[in-house]
């Protein structure tokens, strides 16, 4: 718990009487990337604002690298990079321009800084375009470049790839993976895109009309949708007892229809058909399957799906 | 607070709007004396009473209109172009940012004053002789700085304004054009009214010889000044944004 760069803590934000985050605790462990999965107005954006002080939180608190947020807010922002929903920069300047903006608001970070970090993400310095005449891609390629303007610890990202086409998708998907792997950063990400978090996070938190339903390191929800044998059988008693007596496992669990799933991957296909025929068992379905992530939040969002 | 203001005037590069309000500033007193001095000289008028009745276009309507347009366009543009998000992550804290406009507002509005002030003495100078300017400039420079200042610690509440509409622009520019029309409609309302609006006694308490309660027209003008400046912050900060 100690090497958490963000807690919250019952973190709740009220508008009036509607409740659009409620006692939401995630934990994003240092030099990992946190996925935050979520429908549109699922309470992203606002536990991000609330995060970097952008929202004033209704009850509950935020811890930033181990120290309280409050009164520390001077200390603890500067370590922070983030976008916000789509990146806001002054339309009539061009890219380094603002960048040198916002660098000179920070004041301390290097003197080659806006350069570096146009470089890192592939856009040219000092070039005569201005913000307004710049595609989307181009623009969240900025709103990145500003975020690790001062090269921070932690990055926020708040749906850092919407609007770009697939490639500019999976470009910054390898952008953000390499902030992570080669820089050691800890990122915060948020998406409502399934696959997306799926591919780039370690650790992931689902959100759902501002409830924390999962937290959950991406490993163990594999983990979850483990591998099984799926079998029809006509008896599942006696199916059972084959499984318990002659492939010596307990590792499996009867459903409906007759059917029944084996977690306990490591047994012949072939073999368990001969022993289930033997005791006549009628084995009209045999196969192996997995749950995929779909499946999953489907069944933990209370059927909705996730896109 | 150097690096916050040093962010705000690269910000002023290439503006469109601070760059037309600034032209229109100095345009529209050029214009006027250059009629003025193209019609021969003005003997019904002293020096001061071609003075007074230059502020009474310039510095009455056109500049407390310009400076509330400026004002307004500093703070709303941030909120349109989402710019805010960015400076306060930056971070900034709300105080100072807020702060750091005003001084870049106050800054252009004490600036127009001043150029305002070189083109009446220079207008001055050419319509009744270097001398009789020389006589009458510190009362020239006084009356038009003093009109100035005021103006600028009266129209802070726009500032209010501005934060509170956010993308919005349409509330404090009738704010300010409201406060520009009580500056105005000041100089018939009763002598105790008229120095208890506070953008009534700016025009009364500059110009000599009006009815003016000066105790009440210089508090109410602290009390609205220092009112707006606070909500103005006060708001800010407790913004979600
Ligand atoms: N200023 C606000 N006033 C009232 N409701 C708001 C406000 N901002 C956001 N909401 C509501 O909060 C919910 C969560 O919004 P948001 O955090 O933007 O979701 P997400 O980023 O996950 O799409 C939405 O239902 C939205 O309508
Ligand atoms: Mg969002």
């Amino acid at each position: 718990m100690n090497d958490c760069v963000i807690e919250t803590q019952m973190l709740t934000k009220r508008y009036g009487s509607t409740t659009v985050v409620n006692n939401v605790s995630i934990h994003v462990k240092r030099g990992r990337i946190y996925g935050l999965l979520g429908r549109n107005g699922a309470g992203k954006t606002t536990t991000m604002k609330m995060i970097l002080g952008l929202s004033a939180i209704s009850s509950g608190e935020v811890r930033l690298f181990g120290e309280s947020l409050k009164k520390n807010e001077r200390k603890l922002y500067p370590r922070i990079g983030s976008i916000i929903e789509t990146p806001g920069f002054y339309p009539h300047l061009t890219g380094t321009e603002n960048l040198q903006i916002f660098a000179r608001i920070r004041g301390t970070i290097k003197q080659n800084a806006v350069q570096e970090a146009l470089k890192t993400v592939g856009l040219p310095y000092d070039d005569k375009k201005p913000f307004s005449s710049y595609s989307l891609g181009m623009k969240q390629r900025l709103g990145i470049a500003n975020a690790i303007l001062n090269d921070p610890e932690l990055l926020i990202l708040d749906e850092p790839t919407n609007g770009l086409d697939p490639i500019g998708i999976a470009e910054v998907r390898a952008f953000i993976r390499s902030l992570s792997e080669e820089y050691g950063k800890t990122i915060l990400i948020s998406s409502h895109i399934l696959t997306e978090i799926a591919l780039l996070a370690d650790d992931i938190g689902i959100l759902h009309h501002g409830n924390l339903l999962e937290e959950n390191t991406m490993a163990d929800l594999e983990k979850k949708n483990q591998k099984y044998i799926h079998i029809q059988v006509t008896s599942q008693s006696l199916a059972a007892q084959v499984l318990e007596r002659v492939l010596h496992t307990n590792n499996y669990t009867a459903e409906a229809d007759n059917s029944m799933r084996i977690y306990d991957t490591g047994i012949d296909l072939v073999e368990l058909n001969k022993a289930l025929v033997s005791v006549g068992a009628g084995v009209s379905t045999i196969q192996i399957c997995s749950d995929n992530l779909e499946d999953y939040f489907k069944k933990i969002t209370g059927g909705v799906g996730i896109e | 607070m150097n690096n916050l203001l040093a962010a705000e005037r690269l910000k002023l590069r290439h503006n469109r709007l601070i760059i037309s309000c600034s032209s229109l500033a100095i345009i529209l007193p050029v214009m006027v004396i250059a009629t003025d001095i193209f019609q021969g000289a003005l003997p019904k008028y002293s020096i001061m009473g071609w003075v007074f009745r230059l502020a009474s276009l310039c510095q009455y309507f056109a500049y407390p209109v310009l400076s509330g347009f400026v004002l307004t366009f500093l703070i709303q543009r941030e909120y349109t172009d989402h710019t805010i998000i960015n400076m306060l992550t930056a971070p900034v804290t709300r105080t100072r940012l807020l702060i750091g406009k005003l001084i870049i507002w106050a800054t252009w509005h004490i600036t127009m004053t001043l150029c305002y002030l070189a083109i009446v003495c220079l207008g001055a100078g050419i319509l009744y002789g270097s001398a009789t300017l020389y006589g009458s400039f510190y009362e020239i420079a006084s009356f038009i700085i003093k009109f100035g200042l005021l103006h600028l610690v009266t129209l802070t509440p726009i500032a209010w304004v501005a934060v509170l509409q956010r993308k919005n622009f349409y509330p404090s520019l009738l704010c300010t054009i409201i406060f520009t029309g009580i500056g105005f409609a000041g100089l018939y309302f009763p002598k105790f009214l008229g120095s208890l609006v506070p953008w009534s006694s700016v025009p009364l308490i500059t110009v000599p010889g009006m009815q003016v309660v000066p105790v009440l027209a210089t508090t109410s003008i602290c009390i609205c000044a220092f009112f707006g400046l606070f909500m103005a912050v006060y708001s800010f900060k407790h913004q979600d944004q």
